[in-house]
């Protein structure tokens, strides 16, 4: 494998002179703190030749959502608000089957709600828990239970697997969290809740998760439905273009049309040197600085993640991630 | 990204990020009269390009600008040029906020200042035709009110008819009840003492007294209709153009009637080439011609008579006060609510205070010895330089002071000193004095072994690049002034972002020592089981979660909620960097509570910086750690 990728290199090395950057990922990448270094790809052949040639950019429809009314009347039966008709909740004359006007239901304290936005394809239930006593050491629902009980609301709404966000190894990425507490100094300990998340991807390139976008469950002491949050807005594709080379992306990178990972670190020394190693593609949707959340109307478009090494000129190295456009609009 | 102003007369009066939306406006904040509503969408297209010739390729912002064509909209109300004159005020500065409104004729009025549940708490009463009240944020029995959302309700009733009843219009039960608990006694409020209301509470579902218009932007989404329609409909608009559409500009025009598009027509079914079409009406008989309406001579001679008041030199008040008397308004309370025009706003005073410390100017290397007992992360020990633990912090101060949070105190590298933090009994802390809410971010780890307090904690390294022979200050969790029994310290929940600043062990062992920093002021203290991503998400995103940005409802998280929110945001963002997507881990946050097992009603675990309760237990007992994992 090492003597394949030796083979596999390409090298290719150039004097950099950046020019004015306008590629713009806000509170996920800055301008590189550097324009005159030597760029060299070291990026595996076969990585690159497993590059699609051309993708399709999406973007959110913007249209209403279509809930099934008997899924969420299972969703409100078990919120605080059990009991409550989800029929009487939509105008007369609704459809019985799907329902896109939206619902809120708020306790008088604001700690407990049902709201439902199909306009912003959204769900979300909460329950508060205001009980006195100390809970049992572990009486929350399995994991394995939360996360068939996710899925099955999943297919009801409609969601795919296709959809949901996978592992580099194909598996789904099921996100499972725990909560607890303790009193006393630790004398009393207990479960309070076990949460499975599901994120969304984009159909065919499911190893990113896009913006906010999930499904998720959370379930506290004696099987209480604690949380359920939807947010999946239908999105459609609205284009495809060609995805540029590695030397029109090497050539753009020269032109100062990179961006640094916010995480990076940098050589004590300065940037002599930026070697590229490593390549993939991810789906990005721009973020809303303000609320540091997804913008609705924005293009869902792919982007160049570079892994990268700063090399300075004594020696110094530092692992980073590099931004790139990829996508040929001609 | 793109963004949609909506325009009255060339003000912007709302800004949304989507495409599809309906905005309201009150009309009775404009003068009557015709007014031209229109929307402009900007945007701005950062994706890379190619330019035209197709040799250059560029990455230059492509920003693009539509204007909508312009409805037009007559404003006819009884109260109009109503006017909240600043953006918001403090009492305590002596300001005031002033609220006016003109009428259509003399008339008794009320306005009304109303709390965010609807109780009026001060009014003001008064004869003319036109209005002016100066609240100075107390109540009717001149106690300051506590700070908030309040809203202004002027309700005006012609005087010919006599005057206002105190239980008239919508606001007489609100009237009613707030006599009643004057009555009653009401206590007086500190300003900012028992805030207790959300941004939410602004959501006021009373608008109601605007013209709702939707708008299109046709000259960004042209309409394209089929061939054969195209030329029809363009000679139809082309005809209508010639003509006047209403009775003012027939009149206007010297003409004595006007015309009214047809009613639409059945669609015809025509055979083509052996095959049935249905097709629209106008294809088999042409464009269906306007219909003609004559305007009434009574009409005629009332425009005749303004006309003629006009050429004698009448003002453009008293022509439309004449207006405004040829509407004939009834014997009624008119009533109107909710400036949504700039600069009006509906919040008295500020919410709170914030106190924000941070570091990030660590040197790399690891130079400086750890403090006695070790920490727990030995292998990577708290050094080194956190590029973003500034923009965390002043994209939370930025997006606090947007939500109505002052920034009292915002002291980062070398301004965050010691003494800002470190107990000390010749002093008060700047954190426990100074603010509401405390956030510090930076370097922090955790004791290894038991430390000279005979505990484990957390442990904060601060730096301080001034001193030649520079060392770090290692200052422990316990020793934090985060207030003091006996002191009036202000701050009630303090936020630690910073690594293993809360760990579960380390609150049993300070609990257990009676070292853990929850003073009676204190509700919260936000921390970290593991290590925390400095990813510059989290400042906007904690600020944001808190004041409801982020959530459907607009009901602003808790502060717990929105803590692990953000970590949990942050994680994710920072998951997708190559330098730490394989390395991620579990994160888990904690959170240091009050709870009800020995008294009071109220979690602080519920609080959020909109509402919480004073009925909380103070009992050590009830001093307890919650903790959700929010990574992966």
């Amino acid at each position: 494998m090492k003597s394949n990728c030796a083979l596999a290199f390409a090298m290719i090395c150039v004097a950099v002179q950046a020019d004015t950057n306008q590629f713009a990922m806000p509170l996920r990448g800055v301008t590189l703190p550097a324009t005159d270094f030597k760029l060299v790809n070291h990026i595996p052949r076969e990585r690159l030749a497993r590059l699609p040639r051309e993708l399709p950019v999406y973007r959110y429809t913007g249209r209403a959502c279509e809930f099934p009314v008997a899924a969420l009347q299972v969703l409100l039966d078990q919120s605080p608000f059990a009991g409550t008709n989800i029929t009487d909740l939509l105008p007369s004359g609704t459809n019985q089957t799907t329902a896109t006007h939206g619902i809120r239901l708020v306790s008088q304290d604001r700690l407990d709600y049902f709201i439902v936005s199909p306009g912003e394809g959204r769900i979300m239930m909460n329950r508060s828990e205001r009980g006195r006593g100390i809970p049992p050491p572990d009486a929350v629902p399995d994991f394995e239970i939360i996360q068939e009980r996710l899925l099955r609301l999943a297919r009801t709404f409609g969601i795919s697997t296709n959809e949901m966000e996978r592992q580099p190894d194909g598996v789904l990425f099921i996100r499972k969290r725990e909560g607890g507490g303790a009193k006393l100094g630790g004398v009393i300990q207990y479960k309070s809740s076990r949460e499975v998340e599901i994120r969304r991807a984009i159909p065919d390139y499911p190893f990113n998760s896009v913006g906010d976008d999930k499904i998720s469950l959370r379930y506290g002491v004696n099987d209480r439905l604690q949380k359920f949050e939807l947010t999946w807005q239908g999105i459609e594709p609205v284009r495809t273009n060609r995805l540029l080379g590695i030397s029109e992306i090497m050539d753009g990178i020269k032109k100062g049309r990179v961006l640094s990972d916010v995480m990076n670190e940098y050589p004590a020394g300065g940037i002599a040197e930026v070697e590229l190693r490593d390549i993939e593609i991810e789906y990005y949707v721009p973020f809303s600085p303000s609320s540091a959340s997804a913008l609705p109307t924005a293009d869902i478009y792919p982007i160049a993640s570079i892994l990268a090494v700063f090399k300075s000129k004594t020696g110094e190295t530092e692992e980073a991630g590099l931004y790139a456009p990829i996508l040929d609009r001609r | 990204m793109s963004s949609v102003g909506v325009f009255v007369d060339g003000q912007k009066v709302h800004s949304r990020d989507s495409e599809n939306f309906s905005v309201w406006i009150n009309t009775t904040e404009w003068p009557n009269g015709q007014h031209e509503i229109y929307a402009v969408i900007t945007t701005v297209d950062t994706g890379e390009t190619i330019t035209d010739d197709d040799t250059i390729a560029t990455n230059n912002v492509i920003q693009g600008i539509g204007v909508s064509g312009s409805v037009l909209a007559n404003f006819e109300n009884y109260i109009s040029q109503f006017f909240v004159a600043v953006p918001y005020f403090d009492p305590s500065q002596g300001q005031t906020q002033e609220i006016t409104a003109v009428f259509a004729e003399d008339s008794y009025w009320r306005v009304t200042v109303v709390d965010y549940q609807d109780v009026a708490v001060r009014w003001f009463e008064g004869q003319g035709s036109s209005c002016y009240a100066a609240w100075d944020g107390n109540d009717q029995s001149g106690w300051p009110l506590p700070y908030g959302y309040y809203d202004y309700i002027i309700e005006a009733r012609p005087s010919q008819y006599g005057p206002l009843s105190l239980t008239g219009g919508g606001g007489g039960a609100a009237m009613k009840s707030a006599t009643s608990s004057s009555e009653s006694g009401v206590a007086p409020a500190a300003p900012a003492a028992d805030y207790k209301r959300t941004g939410a509470a602004m959501q006021f579902s009373r608008t109601n007294s605007g013209v709702r218009e939707n708008l299109r932007i046709p000259s960004l989404n042209p309409a394209k209709p089929p061939l054969d329609e195209t030329s029809l409909r363009l000679t139809a608009e082309e005809d209508e153009a010639q003509f006047p559409s209403s009775a003012e500009e027939a009149l206007l025009a010297g003409l004595t009637s006007y015309f009214v598009k047809g009613p639409p027509m059945p669609p015809e079914r025509i055979l083509t080439n052996g095959v049935w079409e249905t097709v629209p009406w106008e294809v088999v008989h042409g464009p269906h011609p306007p219909i003609e309406i004559q305007i009434p001579e009574a009409t005629q001679e009332k425009f005749l008579q303004k006309l003629t008041g006009m050429l004698l030199g009448e003002s453009a008040e008293a022509s439309q006060e004449n207006s405004a008397q040829q509407a004939d308004w009834g014997d009624a309370v008119y009533m109107t609510w909710t400036p949504l025009r700039f600069p009006g706003q509906l919040f008295m005073g500020f919410a709170g205070t914030v106190g924000i410390g941070f570091q990030g100017h660590h040197p790399n290397g690891n130079h400086f010895a750890s403090p006695a007992g070790g920490v727990i992360s030995g292998d990577t020990p708290p050094y080194g330089p956190l590029v973003n633990s500034a923009t965390i912090a002043n994209w939370f101060s930025i997006n606090m002071g947007l939500g109505g949070w002052r920034t009292s105190f915002y002291l980062g590298n070398d301004n965050l000193r010691p003494t800002n933090i470190l107990y000390d009994a010749s002093r008060v802390g700047k954190f426990a004095s100074s603010c509401d809410f405390g956030l510090y971010v930076g370097h922090m780890t955790a004791a290894r072994n038991n430390s000279y307090l005979g505990a484990t904690h957390a442990w904060l390294p601060l730096y301080n690049s001034d001193i030649s022979t520079a060392t770090y200050t290692w200052i422990a969790l316990p020793r934090f002034d985060l207030g003091q029994i006996g002191r009036p310290d202000t701050l009630k929940w303090m936020a630690l972002y910073g690594c293993h600043s809360l760990r579960r062990q380390d609150f049993n062992d300070m609990w257990t020592k009676f070292l853990l920093p929850m003073p009676p002021n204190m509700r919260l203290l936000l921390g970290s089981e593991d290590g925390v991503f400095m990813h510059p998400v989290f400042g906007s995103r904690f600020a944001a979660n808190m004041h409801g940005w982020t959530t459907t409802n607009g009901v602003p998280m808790t502060i717990v909620n929105a803590w692990y929110d953000a970590a949990r945001a942050a994680d994710t963002a920072t998951a997708k960097s190559w330098k730490w997507k394989s390395r991620m881990g579990t994160r888990t946050m904690t959170a240091v509570y009050r709870d009800t097992t020995q008294g009071g009603s109220w979690k602080t675990i519920q609080d959020s910086i909109w509402g919480y309760s004073n009925d909380i237990s103070y009992d050590w007992f009830d001093v307890s750690i919650d903790y959700l994992q929010v990574y992966p």
